[in-house]
């Protein structure tokens, strides 16, 4: 992936860092509100099953925090 | 197991450890070895978040909502997302200006603002008060649940008085608790390490309470979650539960209560403490916005099979609301209730203790503060004694409003509008949202747009929340929901101007919202911000832009003595003594004034203490004469408008690219002129250079060619070819001396002069050559001696060539030439006319370009007048202009013809004697 972990980075190279950071960032805000939004969950809601709506819901929470692990712990290394 | 005695040991015992812990963590605090300077423990602190209402609450919710309980949890998980902006934000900038609560936060980001700070403390008052009331109650209920299972447990909670009530004594070891680890320091910007290090051990114990719980049910009371779930789907009323229809206002509740969440979580009095006032170090934030999302995912895991099992099992286990105690009771184990019972008694006591903190400091820091500061003479005496006063009143406001919140327990306890209060809080803390992210992001919100909105959307709450929760407790007729107040059915409070439909969480906040954001935007666009608004607004919106300055912006004088005492009644001998650690110690030192960077220090430490709104009215009672820094304030637009700025110097730059390239085109446009005349030239030359030497060549052609030529005629070949090569070569002198003019190496041997004798040198010089053109020359001379600084030969060059151009010029058959010298000013003017047909006022100037006659030279031909070279005239000018004078042509005045005039300045007096 980042192929730049251990090189001692000057500001231009962090601020670009940062800022594409950043920018992962807000799409996965983006992400979250899309998935715990209705448009996807009336969809999800009308599948068959007692809990589908349920387990949808804690899927797509758990794929938000882990994702956000993933940036945030990438971005804190450096 | 279920014994009184074994309950409270417990529960007393626990609350025991959290002291132990608190004040190991605060011992360490002291030796430096810190132990809440890590992320987890920030993100375990955040989880302060769930309360006893979350512990017992949400699979009360869930059996009753379906999966709408989660909302509670989704907001906040989306704010924590936003963390690397919007939470390090409010963490720098709380860092920075010594930010003690969210009242704090407000009145500091609006210039500083008594009043405002004043308005937010007595909102959250009255907001989170009953919210404290609704942990001691669950500490009730849930102990009397252990206590008399399988009965009901209303009959004892009705029949106890106040002593007998766990929750009073509870309350009242949680006084003990806040006093000794929320107020030891005055200052309450600095960080409660103990008190953080109780409350993530005490997210630790719910969250395991409540898997443990959850475990047992799932695997204990069925045989795992297929085998719930499976029993579930054969249950028809149940089948439908978890679906989007249970959720109260179908698809606007849920974005509605998402967004309440979101906002909540920010604006929580705990969470801001927590969040904000708490962190020791912004980077905790990146571990904490997944860690503690994850948090409440593992605490939410098991809520509905809780909840399933729970319906599932039917009556046997009572409330929903208590599902979590019931559920292991029923089952008969021993100490599963009673850890759980724990686990609901620490997601309560971690509540009411940071809750009760946060809202001491903004009582004692917004409300009872100011007050007394306008008390004149508390200026004046008590002096030193003001330290331990403000410990005094925050202890004191602890206590009170711990007894205020058992009060509002013990008196209105089973009412609905203490069932409900969880999320009218919410909905209440939300109304601070709007001031907090408005005044975050945009500069332009003004204190009074700030109040206004503030009390619109605080009052419209009341109206849509707490009032009809009151009307449902019985306290006022319930016609007031059905058919609205009088009568007047369009001002229903859950259905305002006809919106039904809605969920009552949804509704409320529409049109709080609506109310609160529309009077901040509406009010601020109308209202003039004072420069220290303005400041504190830029401070704010810029927190996190690296090049802002934090430098004083005010200037004023006070001497070092003043402030040293100022400090010492507020604040005690210590922390004054670190305020002044680095200011000089000498005998004089009182007298000395204190620099700026000095009285920012003081007012930092009073801010850490006393709010930003006070701090600054005791710096302004000792600082005389004080102004803005207009200075520092330039810099700190400066870095705002660092943009704007920089795209006026791209602008600026553009503009003198664009100035230079029309310049550089102006000079190319030149340069090629230049060449094409260059190129003229040569063509010129050439071609006149040409004309002899061909003549030359035939004639010598000839005279090789032909032997049996006549003597005569050889003679006359010769005669050709000497004129002809005379002619070249004073063509090639005047091309020479054209040159020399043009590149300034002409020589001319300046001497004082008569010009009239000069001229009457010429005329005989030129008189044969004239008479053998029938030329009559008239000589006028008004001035002798015409004395001139000149060269002789080369004026006299310039003469006769004006003489002899004229000659070429008269009229054919009776051509007249005029010569005139006269005095002009200081200068003598000579001119040479004739009476030939003249120049063109638009060729005169064309005549003194190089090899300009040879476009007339037809007409000459025609004439048989022997041809100039064309350079006769661009040479004379060349001279005269070395010698000062001038040369132009003009109209002849006498004869009609052309008149070329000469100028030359007078010689000077010296020079002519």
């Amino acid at each position: 992936m980042n192929t730049n972990h251990n090189l001692p980075h000057d500001s231009r190279h962090s601020a670009g860092q940062d800022s594409h950071h950043h920018a992962r960032l807000i799409a996965l805000i983006l992400l979250a509100v899309l998935l715990f939004c209705p448009p996807l969950l009336v969809v999800v809601d009308r599948l068959p099953g007692v809990a589908s709506l349920v387990l949808y819901l804690f899927g797509a929470w758990a794929l938000v925090i882990g994702l956000g692990a993933w940036l945030m712990e990438r971005s804190a290394k450096h | 197991m279920r014994t009184d005695p074994i309950i409270l040991t417990a529960a007393f015992g626990y609350l025991a450890l959290l002291f132990v812990v608190a004040a190991w963590g605060d011992r360490r605090a002291e030796t430096g070895r810190t132990v809440i300077g890590s992320p987890t423990v920030y993100a375990l602190s955040i989880a302060v978040y769930c309360t006893a209402w979350t512990f017992y609450g949400s699979v009360g919710r869930a059996a009753e909502h379906g999966p709408s309980f989660l909302l509670i949890y989704l907001g906040p998980t989306l704010a924590m997302l936003t963390a690397p902006f919007l939470l390090r934000k409010m963490v720098r900038i709380a860092a920075r200006e010594r930010i003690t609560s969210i009242a704090d936060f407000i009145s500091a980001r609006y210039g500083k603002s008594t009043g405002l700070g004043a308005l937010v403390a007595l909102m959250a008052l009255i907001t989170i008060t009953p919210y404290i009331a609704l942990q001691l109650k669950a500490i009730t209920v849930s102990h009397a649940i252990l206590i008399n299972y399988p009965d009901s447990a209303d009959n004892t909670l009705t029949n106890e008085s106040f002593w007998m009530d766990k929750s009073f004594w509870v309350a009242l070891v949680l006084a003990v608790f806040i006093i000794l680890f929320g107020t030891r320091h005055l200052d309450a910007s600095e960080r409660h390490e103990g008190m953080v290090a109780a409350i993530a051990l005490e997210s630790l114990v719910k969250l395991a309470a409540f898997l443990a719980v959850g475990l047992f049910v799932v695997f204990g009371l069925f045989a795992g979650p297929g085998d719930l779930f499976r029993q579930v789907a054969l249950t028809p009323e149940l089948t439908h539960l978890m679906s989007l229809d249970n959720v109260p206002g179908g698809v606007t509740g849920w974005v509605g209560m998402l967004i309440l969440a979101f906002l909540a979580f920010i604006t929580l009095p705990r969470q801001f403490q927590v969040l904000v006032v708490e962190n020791v170090d912004e980077r905790h934030l990146k571990r904490a916005s997944w860690l503690f999302p994850l948090y409440m995912l593992l605490i939410n895991l098991f809520v509905i099979p809780i909840a399933l099992a729970g319906l599932l099992l039917g009556e046997a286990a009572g409330n929903p609301d208590s599902f979590v105690l019931t559920l292991p009771l029923l089952a008969g184990t021993e100490a599963l209730p009673l850890f759980v019972f724990i686990g609901g008694l620490s997601a309560a006591t971690g509540m009411v203790i940071v809750e009760t903190i946060a809202l001491s400091t903004m009582v004692s820091n917004q409300l009872v503060m100011p007050l007394l500061l306008r008390l004149k003479h508390l200026h004046i005496n008590y002096q030193g004694r003001l330290a331990g006063w403000l410990l005094g009143i925050r202890r004191i406001s602890i206590i009170l409003i711990l007894l205020l919140g058992y009060l509002y327990h013990a008196l209105i306890g089973d009412s609905y509008s203490l069932v409900t209060i969880g999320l009218v809080s919410f909905a209440g803390a939300a109304q601070l949202a709007p001031a907090l992210l408005l005044g975050l992001y945009w500069r332009g919100a003004t204190r009074q747009g700030a109040t206004l909105g503030l009390i619109a959307g605080f009052a419209v709450w009341g109206y849509t929340l707490l009032l009809p929760g009151f009307a449902q407790s019985g306290w006022l007729s319930a016609t007031l929901l059905t058919d609205g107040p009088w009568g007047i059915g369009w001002l229903t409070p859950y259905a305002l101007f006809g919106l039904n439909g809605w969920d009552i969480y949804t509704h409320s906040l529409l049109w709080s919202m609506m109310a609160n954001v529309g009077l901040i935007v509406g009010v601020s666009l109308f209202t003039r911000p004072t420069p220290l608004e303005q400041t504190q607004a830029a401070l704010f919106t810029q927190a996190l832009h690296p090049n802002l300055q934090t430098t004083s912006l005010w200037r004023g004088q006070t001497t070092q003595g003043e402030l040293n005492e100022l400090l010492e009644r507020y604040l005690g001998a210590t922390a004054t003594k670190r305020v002044f650690a680095n200011a000089l110690h000498r005998d004089d030192a009182t007298e000395q004034p204190a620099s700026t960077e000095l009285i920012t220090r003081a007012e930092q430490a009073l801010a850490g203490s006393l709010g930003s709104a006070s701090a600054r009215v005791l710096i302004n009672s000792v600082v005389r004469g004080e102004a803005l820094d207009l200075e520092s304030i330039l810099s700190i637009l400066d870095t705002t408008s660092q943009t704007l700025e920089s795209n006026r110097e791209l602008e600026q730059k553009s503009q003198e690219l664009a100035r230079i390239g029309e310049e550089l085109r102006a000079a190319n446009e030149r340069l090629r002129e230049l060449d094409r005349l260059k190129d003229e030239f040569v063509a010129m030359v050439s071609h006149e250079l040409r004309t002899p030497l061909t003549s030359i060549r035939a004639f010598a052609e000839i005279l090789r060619d032909g032997d049996e030529m006549p003597n005569e005629k050889r003679q006359h070949f010769l005669g050709v070819i000497v004129h002809e090569s005379q002619r070249l070569s004073r063509l090639i002198e005047e091309i020479l001396d054209l040159a020399r003019l043009e590149s300034g190496r002409l020589t001319l041997n300046p001497e004082t002069l008569d010009l009239a004798a000069l001229a009457r040198h010429s005329v005989d010089a030129i008189s044969r050559l004239q008479e053998n053109r029938g030329v009559t020359l008239n000589i006028k001379i008004d001035a002798e001696p015409a004395m001139i600084v000149g060269d002789s030969d080369r004026l006299e060059q310039v003469i006769i060539n004006l003489l002899d151009n004229a000659g070429k010029f008269a009229d054919r058959d009776d051509p007249q030439i005029l010569l005139r010298l006269y005095a002009h000013k200081k200068h003598f003017r000579l001119s040479v006319e004739d009476n030939g047909p003249g120049i063109s006022a638009e060729e005169r100037e064309r005549v003194f370009e190089k090899f300009h006659q040879i476009e007339q030279s037809s007409d000459t031909a025609t004439r048989g007048r022997p041809k100039g070279s064309g350079l006769g005239l661009p040479i004379s000018r060349g001279i005269v202009a070395h010698l000062g004078g001038r040369l132009w042509a003009d109209e002849g005045a006498t004869l009609g013809g052309a008149c070329l005039i000469m100028e030359l300045p007078n010689a000077p007096e010296t020079e002519r004697d």
